[in-house]
């Protein structure tokens, strides 16, 4: 008997009485109430600010860091020549002489095409205007940080491999003819600063 | 193409030796990324300073000719031989 009552005593405590339930839940709407009309007080005092804005402030001042000029894909990948031989792309990349190739661009530019000698040498898709426009748009999504980007940093060089979302060449070398070509939808960015050492598809 | 294996920094470039332009001293570099190693034993690379990758021992240029990837005798003659992981005779 006495056990009953004490095992009864116990499953009334572990219930929560009505009044505190209802409390709680008042307690909670009023939160919610606070938090969404604070957020919209915000947004109807300065029309700038609020989640989004935000944002768009913050790529703002990416673009101003890194010297980029858009954020959409017109134009991207086309060159100019900022200084003798050094080539700044529409997204930002600098590519400068240097390398065994004599030019980062020539040395990028080997991936073009497949080098069956090496170990493994990933291949663009497309020819040498889309190579350097799908590096813009690597670049982009690279400086967006976001999850389909993985960033390594040795020194002032820093490794970025972004997802690309599609295909956007073929691994090749000898791994390559190993593995019957696989398609490649990762591109690896190797920079100093937003110098181009080199750039190549990979699936990671 | 003789080399040492895949390099670790950027995954895709072969680790090769290769001469500085003074022909007296042999250096250890990626040749997709130009990650340098001074032994095979070293895991963390050395990046030389662009574009020109001056040579630690002295200076000379690991680009510019005469600058160039070791031959499979110098390789062997430096005792290196039994570490390449492919090598064309």
């Amino acid at each position: 008997m006495g056990r009953m009552r004490q095992a009864g005593h116990r499953s009334g405590r572990a219930r929560r009485p009505v009044w505190l339930t209802l409390a709680i839940i008042a307690l909670a709407a009023g939160t919610l109430v606070y938090r969404s009309g604070f957020d919209g007080a915000i947004e109807r005092a300065d029309g700038e600010r609020g989640p989004q804005a935000r944002n768009s402030s913050t790529q703002e001042a990416e673009q101003e860091l890194h010297g980029a000029e858009s954020e959409t894909n017109e134009g991207w990948g086309e060159l100019t020549e900022i200084a003798p031989g050094v080539f700044e792309s529409t997204a930002g990349l600098v590519y400068k002489p240097g390398s065994r190739e004599g030019h980062r661009i020539d040395h990028v530019l080997r991936h073009a095409e497949d080098a069956p000698e090496r170990p493994i040498h990933g291949v663009f898709d497309g020819g040498r205007e889309e190579i350097f426009a799908v590096l813009d748009e690597a670049w982009s999504i690279a400086r967006q940080r976001g999850p389909p980007v993985k960033i390594e940093r040795n020194g002032q060089r820093t490794t970025y491999t972004i997802d690309m979302g599609r295909r956007v060449g073929y691994v090749g070398g000898g791994a390559g003819l190993r593995n019957g070509y696989p398609a490649a939808s990762h591109i690896r960015l190797v920079l100093e600063d937003r110098d181009v050492i080199t750039a190549f598809p990979l699936n990671p | 193409m003789e080399h040492f294996g895949i390099c670790a920094a950027c995954g895709q470039g072969a680790k090769r030796l290769r001469a500085c332009a003074s022909e007296r001293h042999f250096l250890i570099l990626c040749d997709e990324c130009d990650a340098a190693w001074f032994t095979l034993e070293d895991e963390a690379p050395t990046y030389l300073k662009q574009p020109d990758l001056p040579c630690p021992a002295c200076g000379a240029s690991l680009v510019q000719p005469p600058s160039r990837w070791a031959t499979l005798d110098e390789i062997r003659q430096l005792g290196w031989g039994d570490d390449l992981v492919s090598k064309s005779e």
